[in-house]
């Protein structure tokens, strides 16, 4: 009677994912074996036309972007880790910039650049707008999850290997072969994250790709959701392409980590100070934080900055700034959503037994469901007759929710998992009630983690596109989708001022709640024991 | 600031369980079974608790002292037994239990536990229903004599301090039992002693029950009343203080209340074969055969070399507060045998053993 | 913690209220893929004081979204380019039937256009597919000449199953080149001879304008905004058997009678003169059409006149049904995917 009891306690939150997340992803995922289920389409065909060219555009694009953010990522990971250097600082703000950063946006300040009349011929122009240019593109997106990825490997390897090297003399072209075997397996982790982050990618094929004809998969699936006649099965089948991509490339890390894990164990982590770099090693280090941070940042924000300012003030006055009033309604409420979905699945992950580990497998699964599909399946999940929330706020919001939940889940798992099960069980030993403990002290002692969580969702949402893309209510365009549809009209000035607008309103807001959590928050930490 | 006070401990009852006149049990624990994932834990307890009596859980690492503690808690569900407290039903192990904070207990910790974010203050009050808990935690700190720390947090105090305020939150929920895991492990030894004392005149002053996990045996001798010994998930002994000192049923036992040993030795026939030498023993209700000998230190005599005894070498001697310490070499013993005088030992001797303070193991039981 | 959760609640149920507030009950929501949709819907509000929702779209885009309602729709009127989209609607059961005002003075090419069930009204046309070409360059003068030497990989189109009035200049080569399957040989034709394929308008004009391609065979309302946005760069010239493309306007099904005679009102006064005049003069860029009514302004003098061109005047109902065979057959075949 105790387990039922228990289990009930769990139900809600397993009654969320099974009506949010299961029953749409499978619907929709189903389709080319139960086609009856898609609402009736217009006699669309059920493969999509440019179904085969958008797997090989898109596996040989991501296995390129993946080559180049994994070899970059991990010599720049070994530097941030194995070596001291002024530039650290630096590394770390544009790595966090460019996560955050929308890939759209990104595209559009190129795109201005590009147009500028200097830069209208010759070859640079010809290499952006080319393959190379949305590899190079995917490669930037995607560097800030290989160095993440790869800078827990390269602390963890123990500084002795390499001092052994030298201590024993070894032979410079032996030594660069032993490094290089250390250097493949963390590597190969960089790789696969790259790949997995490319291929779910969906801003730059929608501009960059659109521009070049070039059928990528992600876009695909929109283009066969926005246009008539609609393609469900075709889309569910092309979504099933992608999610497996997605999905190998998952298993191939964890088989990855296993492998590698064995070496780790070995090697006794002390921790020491990082080595000065060499004079080589430091230009490259420098030239690859500026021409990194120049190329995917600065020179792009600038045009961006430059064309929103170019009609002067009265153009920003008379701006439409309506995409951003909507974006920020959405966001906020999706946001604060998300968080406490988060925070109910992250308890379930924390407390462990069976209801845990289901947990952990399905936080984990929807890394490789990219926000695009779980649109896609929202569009058909919550349209039945008689309750339609297509075309609504509310399915857009519940879509944000949704996309966003499980990552702030896996964000929100160490800080729990640290949190100290004594504090809980002397609230319940001493009778403070459910309520007050959640507020008072649950709340309380994760406010820093949530209300970060809180925020990178918000940032998401703001500037999300594929889900704006497919659930958007007519009338209240999101920011992305407007930003798109100028960008695709050649609009870049109108482009750019609502981007600005967007980039302006993400920070307002972050620096209020930051504000607020300190006035609402005394700071504390936690007692040392003697 | 609590003065240390003189007071009477009062005597344990000789037999376990009996009340001292014949009043309902505080805590009943009955045919406990308790598994944590694949494996049981506790098996079997039977545990009860006299209202005011102090009873104090022992037991090697991992026979599951404190799993028993947070099943009267009721933070773990039980597979079977009863809990009573004060004659109502807590769990059945059938599933029908209340849950923590319907239990009217309450717990001090080994790392105390104090909510980070909250001054000593808001600590206490929190767990004071009502709109009196200001007032109530006033009172109750200035009691305690903590008022001062009343507007700090717990990394603002120190240990010996916050142990005190997890006290002061303990007894703010009036509570009709104290469970206590460790209480004072994490303090050093001065502090101990104080907060020993704290403790012990809290509990008397106000009547409550405790059950409290140690591992130190200082709080064998200066906080309990009753000590229920854990071995394995099982209960191996209940007894007073006395009772575990006089006849300790484990080697563990035996080492915990300061004896020496194991010493190889055999019996065999009313005689117990040790160091080389026969002493007379009663019967061990036993087979004869190899087994562990225990010998408190201070029941050791040391007589001259003519006299009758274990003859031995004095390999070392240490002055330690008022007393010489001695340690002899004996034949065929690999390990020395301590024993304690007034004054300074000779370089031979004859040692002398009360038989009844030999404790003797078979081979076969426990280590 | 408090505190910050007493600012929050308020707050967060602000903006829920302002985000899901249903706005006052409009009189007509109105899907418009047309530029000068929102501009005309505005003073139809003004003249007749019913108020008008509009929402702007990409004919695709549009289409999708009525598409996906299904009987749930959100939406009263809906216009956009394109009779063969307006049939398929029609087919699935999307649109009402007998919404065609009386008493309109239609032109003979206007009373051609209207369906036999009513279904949807024509507003004016487009010419699904022109050339845009640099002015001083010359064009061709009919379609077949595209596939000689000198425009090798020189022109570009767009992908039909991406950009909505594409489609039926493809039906119209296929039309004019011995029908479906036939005229598939044309278009192989076309690709032999290195024609290119941008997703939408915007990409092909992009694509011209960077002198990637020399020829653009876009919609003749883009085309003509382009050149009158740049005067003197470029050229719009009309081949022979252009492809017509009818302005459409669709009623959604099961509308109450209020929103029908509202609806009714609505068509009328897109129709009527005052409103031609000032779609023609400001509505660029579909503000560059034909006008199908005797009483409307003629069309902008930068256009060419059509009246003595022969037109292609698809069967929406024939060719709107083989679209996606149709635009398959086209990414696998021509695409080369």
């Amino acid at each position: 009677m105790r387990r039922y009891r228990g289990i009930l306690r769990t139900l809600p939150v397993w009654l969320i994912i099974l009506i949010f997340f299961v029953y749409p992803l499978g619907r929709f995922l189903l389709l080319p074996w139960f086609p009856h289920w898609a609402p009736e389409s217009l006699g669309a065909a059920s493969w999509p036309s440019d179904g085969w060219a958008a797997l090989r555009n898109s596996v040989v694009l991501a296995i390129a972007a993946a080559g180049l953010a994994a070899a970059l990522g991990t010599f720049w990971a070994w530097a941030m880790e194995r070596r001291r250097s002024a530039w650290h600082p630096w590394s770390e703000a544009v790595l966090w910039l460019i996560f955050l950063m929308p890939s759209y946006l990104l595209t559009t300040g190129w795109e201005i650049l590009f147009a500028a009349p200097i830069l209208r011929h010759g070859f640079l122009h010809d290499g952006f707008y080319s393959p190379v240019g949305i590899i190079v593109l995917l490669a930037a997106k995607a560097l800030p999850f290989a160095i993440f990825v790869v800078r827990p490997l390269w602390a963890a390897l123990g500084h002795e290997l390499t001092e052994a090297m030298r201590i024993f003399a070894v032979r410079p072209g032996r030594a660069v072969r032993v490094f290089l075997r250390l250097a493949i397996p963390v590597a190969s982790a960089a790789t696969v994250v790259s790949f997995i982050e490319s291929v779910q990618e969906f801003g730059i094929p929608a501009t960059l790709g659109a521009h070049l004809h070039l059928p990528i998969l992600t876009y695909s699936i929109y283009a066969a959701l926005s246009t008539s006649p609609l393609n469900f099965v075709g889309a569910s089948r092309l979504a099933l392409l992608l999610v497996v991509l997605a999905f190998s490339g998952a298993l191939v890390q964890i088989a990855l980590q296993r492998r590698f894990g064995a070496v780790l164990v070995h090697a006794q982590v002390r921790h020491r100070l990082p080595a000065r770099p060499k004079r080589s090693e430091a230009l490259v280090i420098a030239a690859m934080n500026l021409v990194v941070g120049v190329l995917v940042l600065v020179l792009p924000m600038l045009a961006i900055v430059r064309s929103a300012f170019q009609g002067g003030v009265s153009a920003l006055r008379m701006a439409d700034w309506d995409p951003v009033l909507h974006s920020l309604g959405f966001a906020l409420l999706a946001a604060s959503l998300a968080i406490l979905l988060a925070w109910l699945f992250a308890r379930s992950l924390v407390s462990g037994g069976v209801g845990g580990r289901a947990m952990d497998v399905f936080s984990m699964g929807n890394m490789a469901v990219p926000g695009l599909v779980l649109g896609a399946a929202y569009i058909m999940a919550f349209n039945l007759p008689g309750f339609s929330l297509y075309g609504g706020s509310l399915l857009l919001i519940l879509a944000y929710t949704a996309a966003t939940a499980p990552m702030l889940t896996r964000l929100l798992q160490a800080p729990m998992a640290q949190l100290d099960r004594s504090l809980g069980d002397a609230a319940r030993i001493h009778g403070v009630s459910a309520w007050v403990r959640w507020l008072d002290i649950d709340a309380a002692l994760l406010s820093r983690p949530l209300v970060r969580g809180w925020l990178l969702a918000f940032g998401t949402v703001m500037f999300e596109l594929p889900v704006s893309e497919l659930l958007y209510p007519a009338g209240k365009t999101p920011l992305g989708v407007a930003v798109l549809a100028l960008n695709n009209g050649e609009h870049f000035a109108a482009a750019a001022r609502l981007a600005l607008g967007g980039l302006a309103s993400v920070a307002l807001v972050t620096v209020v709640v930051l504000v607020l959590l300190r006035f609402a928050l005394p700071d504390y930490r936690m007692a040392v024991t003697q | 600031m609590a003065t240390a006070r003189e007071w009477v401990p009062a005597v344990g009852a000789a037999h376990a369980g009996e009340a001292s006149d014949g009043a309902a049990a505080l805590l009943e624990v009955q045919a406990l079974h308790l598994r944590l994932g694949r494996k049981t834990i506790l098996r079997g307890i039977d545990l009860r608790l006299n209202p005011g009596e102090v009873v104090l859980l022992i037991g090697p690492s991992g026979s599951g002292k404190s799993s028993l503690l947070r099943a009267i808690a009721g933070l773990e569900p039980l597979e079977k037994g009863r809990i009573r407290l004060q004659g109502d039903l807590l769990d059945d192990g059938r599933g029908t239990a209340l849950s923590p904070e319907q239990r009217r207990m309450a717990m001090v910790f080994q790392e105390h536990a104090l909510w980070p974010h909250l001054t000593v203050e808001e600590n206490v009050q929190l767990v004071i229903p009502g709109r009196s808990g200001r007032e109530k935690t006033r009172a109750l700190l200035e009691r305690m004599g903590i008022a001062q720390l009343a507007k700090r947090r717990p990394h603002e105090i120190s240990g010996g301090q916050r142990q005190r305020v997890g006290l002061a939150r303990a007894l703010a929920v009036a509570p009709s039992l104290m469970l206590m895991d460790e209480p004072l492990s994490s303090l050093d030894v001065e502090l101990r002693e104080q907060l020993r004392l704290e403790i012990r005149r809290w509990l008397r002053e106000l009547g409550i029950g405790a059950l409290i996990v140690s591992h130190d045996p200082d709080d064998l001798w200066r906080l309990a009343d009753r000590v229920v010994v854990l071995a394995d998930g099982r209960v191996v002994q209940d007894g007073s203080p006395q009772n575990l000192y006089d006849h300790p049923q484990l080697p563990w036992i035996a080492r915990f209340t300061g004896a020496q040993g194991p010493f190889p030795a055999r019996w065999e026939d009313g005689m117990l074969d040790f160091a080389g030498q026969g002493l007379k023993h009663p019967g061990f209700g036993g087979a004869s055969g190899s087994g562990w000998l225990f010998i408190r230190p201070e029941r050791v005599e040391i007589r001259g070399e003519a006299q009758r005894g274990l003859a031995a070498v004095l390999r070392h001697c240490a002055f330690e507060r008022g007393h010489y310490r001695s340690y002899w070499e004996l034949p065929g013993l690999s390990d020395t045998l301590v024993a304690l005088s007034s004054s300074a030992p000779p370089a031979h001797a004859r040692l002398w053993v009360d038989p009844q303070q030999l404790f003797f193991f078979p081979r076969s039981s426990q280590e | 913690m408090r505190k910050l959760i007493w600012i929050l609640i308020p707050l967060l149920i602000v903006v829920a209220v302002w985000s899901f507030w249903p706005r006052q009950k409009p009189g007509l929501v109105f899907y418009s893929a047309v530029s000068y949709g929102p501009m005309l819907a505005q003073a139809f509000t003004k003249e007749s004081g019913i108020p008008v929702r509009v929402v702007e779209m990409s004919t695709g885009a549009l289409l999708a979204r009525v598409s996906a309602q299904g009987n749930n729709p959100q939406w009263d009127v809906a216009w956009f380019d394109g009779a063969s989209a307006a049939a398929g609607l029609q087919r699935a059961h999307l649109v009402a039937s007998g919404i065609v005002p009386r008493d309109i003075p239609w032109t003979d090419l206007g009373k051609s256009l209207i369906p036999a069930d009513g279904a949807w009204i024509p507003t004016g046309y487009t010419l699904a597919g022109v050339f845009l070409h640099p002015a001083k360059r010359p064009a061709p003068a009919t379609w077949d000449d595209l596939l000689q030497a000198r425009w090798r990989g020189r022109f570009a189109m767009n992908n039909p199953a991406i950009s909505g009035p594409t489609y039926p200049q493809v039906a119209g080569w296929l039309y004019s080149h011995g029908g479906w399957p036939a005229g598939q040989s044309f278009l192989l034709a076309l690709k032999a001879n290195g024609m290119q394929v941008y997703p939408k308008n915007s990409n092909t004009i992009h694509a011209l304008s960077q002198g990637e391609v020399d020829l653009a065979i876009v919609q003749s309302s883009a085309a003509y905004a382009l050149a009158a946005e740049q005067p003197g760069r470029w050229a719009v010239s009309i081949p022979k058997s252009a492809v017509l493309l009818p302005r459409v306007m669709v009623f959604a099904d099961h509308l109450s009678a209020k929103q029908r005679r509202d609806a009714a009102d609505f068509a009328r006064f897109m129709l009527s003169p005052k409103a031609q005049e000032l779609a023609m003069r400001k509505g660029a860029p579909d503000g560059y059409y034909w006008p199908i009514t005797r009483t409307a302004p003629t069309a902008d003098p930068g256009m060419a006149s059509t009246q003595s061109l022969p037109l292609i005047n698809l069967d929406p109902a024939f060719w709107g049904a083989r679209e996606s065979a149709i635009n398959a057959w086209f990414s696998s075949h021509i695409l080369g995917q």
